[in-house]
């Protein structure tokens, strides 16, 4: 498969070296910190403006796609007072040198509306990324005249989106627009950099109108706020989620109102840049775009992310089926209704004691699962749970306060069944579903609440999971109840999709990572330099198999090694903290840790655009090995800073 | 069949004594209260008091010099004491006689055959609370004294006949008690028994002497344990004691005066009994009131004072008003609403005359201050003080209640008493939550039920993640949304029984109950508040990895108790399955709801509650003007709780609207609203109020990792949260860091006095470029012109003209005209008058 990934490189800029010792500063990697403006529309070229550190060496830019170009014009230094929290939690000023990449940049017509992942390319190596967005409205950029006040507004018209950047703490850019009567428009604030909330601070939106109030003529009156958190722009993994404003507003009356952006705390500077779109729309959201946020990304997740435990992840027909694929084996014709796993389960029964279920699913032509059973209400009551046949897919809705919708199915002693949750709509922490499974005497026997030892002191802290497994030590009648975690929040929106079934030994998230468990989604190598790396596996539901890693499409020089290591980071092992929980394994795999380590040689030529390696994974049970598994790619840049000039290129 | 009977009375008097001197009032008429009594069953007894009305317009109690007759003393007599007795079932009267004037009272009897049964919680109880034996010093403290605990005033009748008849030290922390039980009764040697011995002095009593032999209280106790010290009396169940009485309620009376109290038990079954005799009674300002063991008050010096009554399980108040001198003249005084009919009758009732309405400009700066928390501008201070429309007060109100300002005030205020604090996210949205609310003009009683029952992620559940992003404890859920809500304070009762107050530690923890389940999902920024029957869960085990479910203990029994509300009904379990809902419900339509609303909002407006601190509704802090909150609380729940109704009737009252200045009857007056009493600006308005009339804003920048800057121009009470920009002026005037339940006393400080000598909040505001006096010369203003503005911007009217030309003459000595100006608007920004609210 040929991904969709192509990296434009315009070299223009040749740099003076420093000599041919390797400061360390050269060998520091690039950093982009923001980009102004945001983005822009299908068809057009303008100028981007990125800030960032050790950009020096820029002369080129990756994209995730073809339909984006970008030509670097010009590359400056500016040195900056900032503010420098000290060990005491005050402040002091300090200076610091930043670099600034102009660059001239096209969107292609047939690029795909969201944000694109793009980074530069310079001498030290690939930068971390940033988002670009594409927005089919027309875009414009704030006015060049302070717009810091409702008299000075900037005059717009819808549908817009407008590029601005609070440039300073305390700013606040006001927008005024003209409403007819009953009109409803729709309104969002997105902004570039969340690698931490703290830095970007939140995004905040305000409509007002200018009523003017009894002490002050010039007044105008708040009308609506609303803040969501949601997933940080883009592709990437976001330390947390943050604030996106976005609400959509009937206007009563006709005239002239105001949209005032702002950050919740006043944070304002240069890296402060933000889209404000407004659309026209037919009526008030009813939540069918709760899913949507406006940075999600232009061309979808990687096939190659496998999400085992996320509320949004897709639990569709096929969910077997990928799910097999992730096995040891995937049945092969004619080997059809034979045992695929040779394991315990999560719970360490023996595989003698799994249900012949699980036997029956094994065959490569039933692993598409039946259509899911919708909830009919009422199914509030045992006594009117439907009983389902396993694998079974249910789909609801928390309707109304309260609502609690029950199902009923047969396990049978010594059943190991996994419990999976999809909220196509509406994620946590808004909808929060709350499974339970409930034996004939009302008795519960598993929920999707973990709870662990957290925070400060010694609580014990609970989170609801979308996946949980479970084994069944008697055969019987069961009850499978939804509903939300809360006792009364309930919409149309609150939408589910459950999946109970047998469980299928399989290999679950493989990921290469750093300290925290962060994915690793590049690596800048200087020639003769080599770099370890740490793969973490999680196998699944008592897949107890070997995984053998492999890393493909190398450059040439570069050397993929297994190595053993005598340091083990802690961190990558945890699941949960460690400090106590209550039945871990039923929400958390156990974690593998493998090394490699990546060699350059001393006349590995460098690389002028990055390349993408892959790591593959093949389980291997009873010395037979699986079909191989693209479980991750990363971008790999071979660097030689002290040369003095780098010729075009093109990646792949 | 209705015998009357005339007879003589107990007691002659003469028609003498009812002028003292030929310079006193004249008795006018007298009359009986009560006009009419029923009284059941035998020995069942009602005191009666004679009241004379005075040429001065006062009413006098003067029953000890009244001669009292019973028509019939076959159906009733009078007691030793001067009460009624019934004697035989049938219909008489009392007759009064003083000075040539005669007043009667009809006297029915009924039942007169049945005796009222023995109840030890009545009988025994009552004794031991007039003898003060169950007081909060002695034996119903916290821990009781010498091992012997009794529930304070005889609230619990049940465990204090365990602790008496079946003996043991009592433990606070344990339902077991300390050492071997041995009773304090001896049923074959009553005069022996302990509860005897030790308040007679028979033995050492650290007490002293509470129950001396032969008093009837003493014949009382021995009597009851001769006869064996029951419970009950003869199996029969004991009477309910519904509720006591006294009369007054409120009365005036002079310095030296005296007024005779009246005390009226009633009992379930209708039966009346005079318990004058036989109650505590505490003056609770003794330079005010004196009052004795038989309840006669006694006037000591003006003021005006409660007297409080107790009894076994039972408190009344009566409030006394001590005047100087009766005014024969008084005033008609213009009433609005029903405020001024129950404040301005009290005040007519204390001979206290009102003072004048206020002028323009002292209204329409107090008004602004209290509905919006800003200072008018000089153009509408000017406009309104030159306006003749006769509505202009009620129109300029509807505008400020309409104002953004008013939104913009009103969450500040709210967000101090929600406590918005926390996680500058979670602040964010709990924030805005509360300025929605605000904003819609939502209903006073769902604001608290969102708050109370908050669930999810919404700006309201933040309420139970302030205290280190989880919930707080049980017991302070309990004792904080009580006092916010109820305008009580239970926090004492989670440890034990309140000492001052009703409140026992079964009923907190019955309502620790409902919120035993709260707890919340993650420990990120998402985190969702739910009810888990498992509640919220703690390892005790200093990180080993036990589990510890939240339980909802006793701390005394170690018994686990069911969500109960305050009145004893545990909620049925098939109710039990949204605890926080239901305890929301019950409380906001409980009447101490209205009430602890009206009287916060009171509070605000007069700078003092009818029951003050606001926030401390008990018995020993009655209210001044007990009608007056009930009918606001009526008013407000009749009207949908809505606040700015509330509002609107408060500051259209002419009470609000009264002038501060005291008149030559009331300047004493500190509790009756006879006059606006001056109040400190909080602390965020006051840097408001400097930085608008310097025409300097204040700067507020973040502190650390968020190092924010607040938008030009935002104003204190528009900051969301006291964590978010430090700020030394608010500091040092004691800005709350909203921790704990705010509670503003406005008291001064040496800091503050400090502070606007040397601090740059107002040194650097003078000397602002572009500000107010920037703007001043360089509109080349005169002196004259200059000095009206400061005194239209800060205090809301024009100089006099004693002022302008002191000022005028001031200004012209200085060398630098700048520097005088500054020094004057120094001068008025740190005068009292700018830095209150009059």
């Amino acid at each position: 498969m040929r991904l969709p990934i192509r990296a434009l490189l315009v070299v223009t800029l040749f740099l003076a070296a420093s000599g041919n010792s390797v400061s360390a500063k050269e060998k520091a990697d690039p950093r982009v910190d923001s980009l102004f403006p945001l983005g822009g529309q299908p068809g057009t070229s303008f100028e981007v403006r990125i800030r960032g550190e050790n950009l020096g060496g820029v002369y080129g830019v990756w994209f995730d796609c073809d339909a984006l170009e970008a030509e670097v014009r010009k590359i400056e230094k500016t040195v900056e007072e900032v503010d420098v929290v000290q060990q005491a939690g005050t402040t002091a000023k300090d200076t610091k040198e930043f670099d600034h990449v102009v660059l001239k940049l096209h969107v292609d017509h047939k690029a795909a509306v969201g944000a694109h992942t793009f980074r530069l390319v310079s001498r030290q190596g690939l930068s971390n990324p940033l988002a670009l967005l594409v927005n089919p409205e027309p875009q414009i950029q704030e006015s060049g005249q302070p717009i810091n006040s409702p008299s000075s507004a900037q005059h717009i018209q819808f549908p817009v989106v407008v590029n601005g950047r609070l440039g300073h703490p305390g700013e606040l850019d006001y927008y005024a627009f003209e409403v007819g009567e009953g009109q409803h428009l729709r309104f969002e604030v997105i902004t570039s950099t969340f690698a931490a909330a703290t830095v970007a601070g939140d995004p905040q939106l305000i409509l007002y109108e200018p009523t003017g109030s009894w002490f002050d003529p010039q007044r105008i009156k708040r009308l609506e706020v609303r803040d969501e958190t949601g997933p940080g722009p883009g592709n990437h993994q976001w330390v947390t989620s943050h604030f996106l404003p976005r609400l959509i507003r009937r206007f009563d009356r006709e005239g002239r109102y105001l949209a005032e952006v702002g950050t919740l705390e006043g944070q304002g500077g240069p890296d402060y840049s933000y889209q404000l779109r407004v659309v026209p729309t037919p009526a008030r959201d009813s939540g069918a775009n709760h899913r949507r946020f406006p940075g999600d990304p232009a061309h979808g997740s990687s096939p190659l992310v496998w999400q085992e435990r996320d509320f949004s992840r897709r639990i569709d027909r096929d969910h077997l089926t990928r799910l097999w694929s992730r096995a040891i084996r995937v049945p092969e014709p004619g080997q059809e209704g034979k045992t695929a796993v040779v394991a315990k389960d999560a719970t360490g029964l023996e595989k003698s004691k799994r249900s012949p279920l699980a036997e029956t699913i094994d065959q490569a032509d039933r692993l598409r699962l039946p259509s899911p059973t919708r909830e009919e209400e009422p199914n509030d009551w045992a006594s009117r749970a439907p009983e389902l046949s396993l694998p079974m897919t249910v789909e609801g809705a928390i309707q109304h306060p309260g609502d609690v919708d029950i199902f009923r199915f047969k396990a049978e002693a010594g059943q190991a069944l996994a419990f999976e949750i999809e909220t196509p709509e509406t994620v946590p922490p808004f909808f929060n579903p709350h499974l339970v499974v409930i034996d004939s005497t009302g008795t519960e026997l598993v929920s999707n609440i973990y709870r662990e030892v957290a925070g400060v002191g010694d609580d014990w802290i609970k989170s609801i999971k979308a996946k949980t497994v479970y084994t069944f030590e008697q055969a019987g009648e069961y009850f499978l109840q939804i509903r939300d975690l809360t006792t009364r929040r309930a919409a149309p929106h609150f939408r589910y999709r459950v999946l109970v079934r047998p469980q299928v030994p399989h290999l679950g998230e493989v990921g290469v990572k750093m300290g925290r468990g962060e994915v690793v989604d590049h690596i800048n190598l200087r020639s003769g330099e080599t770099r370890k790396l740490t793969v973490v596996t999680e196998p699944e539901e008592g897949f107890d198999g070997e995984i053998a890693l492999t890393l493909e499409n190398l450059p040439t020089g570069v050397q993929a090694l297994a190595a053993a290591t005598t340091t083990v980071n802690p961190r990558l092992l945890e699941t949960g903290n460690g400090r106590g929980a209550m039945h871990k394994e039923r929400f958390f795999p156990p974690r593998h840790l493998a090394t490699i380590v990546l060699v350059a040689g001393g006349d590995a030529p460098a690389t002028p655009m990055p390349q993408r390696i892959r790591l593959t994974a093949r389980p291997i049970v009873d010395g037979k090995i699986g079909k191989a598994l693209a479980v991750q790619e990363m971008l790999l840049m071979i660097c030689r800073p002290e040369t003095e000039q780098v010729t075009m290129a093109e990646g792949n | 069949m209705t015998v009357l009977i005339l007879g003589l009375s107990h007691r002659e008097a003469g028609s003498e004594g009812v002028r003292l001197n030929s310079s006193e009032p004249e008795l006018v008429s007298i009359r009986l209260e009560p006009e009419a009594v029923e009284l059941q069953g035998a020995g069942a007894t009602r005191r009666f008091l004679v009241l004379g009305e005075f040429s001065d317009g006062l009413e006098r109690e003067v029953t000890s010099a009244s001669r009292l007759r019973i028509a019939d003393p076959a159906v009733a007599r009078l007691g030793a004491s001067g009460q009624v007795v019934s004697v035989s079932s049938g219909r008489t009267e009392l007759r009064a006689e003083l000075g040539g004037r005669a007043a009667q009272a009809g006297i029915l009897t009924v039942g007169t055959e049945r005796r009222r049964p023995f109840s030890f919680s009545w009988d025994i109880g009552g004794i031991l609370t007039k003898r003060g034996c169950n007081g909060s010093s002695c034996h119903g403290g916290v821990k009781g004294r010498g091992g012997f605990r009794l529930s304070s005033d005889a609230t619990d009748p049940a465990e204090d006949y365990q602790w008496i008849v079946r003996g043991g030290g009592y433990q606070v922390l344990t339902a077991e008690p300390l050492g071997p039980r041995k009773s304090r009764i001896d049923l074959d040697r009553p005069e022996e028994s302990l509860l005897l011995r030790k308040p007679s002095l028979k033995v050492a009593h650290g007490g002293g002497e509470r129950l001396a032999a032969g008093t009837a209280d003493y014949e009382a106790v021995f009597n009851w344990v001769s006869r064996g010290a029951g419970f009950e009396g003869n199996g029969e169940a004991g009477l309910e004691v519904e509720r006591v009485e006294v009369f007054p309620g409120e009365a005036v009376i002079e310095e030296k005066g005296k007024h005779q109290l009246a005390v009226t038990a009633y009992f379930s079954d209708g039966r009346q009994e005079d318990v004058t005799g036989q109650v505590r009674y505490e003056s609770l300002n003794e330079e005010v009131v004196r009052v004795g063991e038989e309840g006669l008050v006694e006037g000591v010096g003006k003021g005006e004072a409660a007297v409080m009554i107790r009894t076994a399980g039972r408190a009344a108040e009566a409030r006394f008003g001590v005047i100087g001198e009766a005014i024969q003249e008084y005033p008609e005084v213009p009433r609005r609403n029903f405020i001024d009919e129950e404040v301005f009758g009290k005040l007519r009732r204390f001979h206290l005359i009102p003072s004048e309405l206020s002028e323009d400009g002292e209204f329409i700066r107090r008004v602004c201050l209290d509905l919006t928390g800003t200072l008018p501008p000089p153009e509408r201070v000017r406009e309104f003080i030159g306006s003749r429309e006769e509505d202009k007060r009620e129109k300029l109100i509807e505008a400020l209640l309409e104002s953004p300002v008013y939104v913009d005030y009103w969450t500040f205020r709210f967000a101090d008493l929600f406590r918005v604090r926390g996680h500058y996210r979670w602040a964010h949205v709990y924030w805005e939550w509360v300025r929605k609310s605000l904003a819609a003009n939502k209903s006073y009683d769902q604001m608290a039920r969102e708050s109370i029952a908050a669930q999810g992620y919404d700006g309201p559940s933040r309420i139970y993640l302030i205290d280190n992003n989880k919930p707080p404890a049980l017991e302070r859920m309990v004792a904080e949304q009580f006092r916010v809500f109820m305008g009580r304070r239970m926090d004492c009762a989670q440890c034990h029984n309140h000492p001052y107050d009703r409140w026992t530690q079964d009923q907190f923890w019955g309502l620790a109950a409902f919120y035993r389940r709260v707890t919340n999902t993650d420990w990120a920024f998402d985190n969702v508040v739910f009810d888990d029957p498992d509640g919220h869960e703690v390892n005790f085990g200093e990180g080993k990895s036990t589990l510890s479910f939240r339980e909802n203990r006793h701390p005394r029994t170690k018994q686990l108790v069911p969500p109960t509300f305050l009145d004893g009904r545990v909620l049925p379990g098939r109710d039990r399955r949204d605890l926080r809902r239901e305890l929301a419900t019950w409380m906001t339509t409980h009447p101490d709801f209205a009430q602890a609303m009206v009287n916060r909002m009171w509070g605000h407006f007069f700078g003092r509650g009818i029951v003050d601190p606001v926030d401390d509704f008990r018995l020993g802090n009655p209210p001044t003007h007990p009608n007056l909150l009930d009918r606001l609380a009526r008013d407000f729940q009749e009207h949908g709780y809505d606040l700015k109704h509330l509002m609107r009737r408060i500051v259209s009252s002419r009470t609000y609207q009264l002038g501060s200045r005291p008149n030559a009857n009331n300047g004493g007056d500190r509790l009756n609203y006879s006059h606006a009493y001056p109040r400190p600006l909080e602390a965020e308005v006051l840097l408001d109020a400097i930085s608008t009339v310097t025409g300097a804003p204040e700067l507020y920048k973040a502190e650390g990792m968020l190092s924010g800057t607040a938008p030009p121009g935002t104003r204190a009470i528009n900051l969301k949260y006291p964590a978010s920009y430090a700020n030394r002026f608010l500091e040092v005037f004691e800005r709350p860091k909203r921790d704990v339940v705010v509670a503003r006393d406005g008291k001064v400080n040496l800091m503050q006095a400090l502070h606007m000598t040397v601090s740059p909040t107002y040194n650097d505001k003078l000397g602002k470029q572009g500000g107010r006096i920037d703007r001043l010369l360089q509109r080349g203003a005169s002196n004259r012109e200059i000095i009206e503005e400061f005194y239209l911007a800060a205090l809301s009217r024009f100089p006099t003209e004693e002022e302008q030309a002191g000022l005028e003459s001031l200004i012209q000595e200085q060398s630098s005209r700048r520097e005088a100006l500054e020094d004057l608007l120094w001068a008025v920004i740190c005068s009292r008058e700018f830095a209150s609210n009059h």
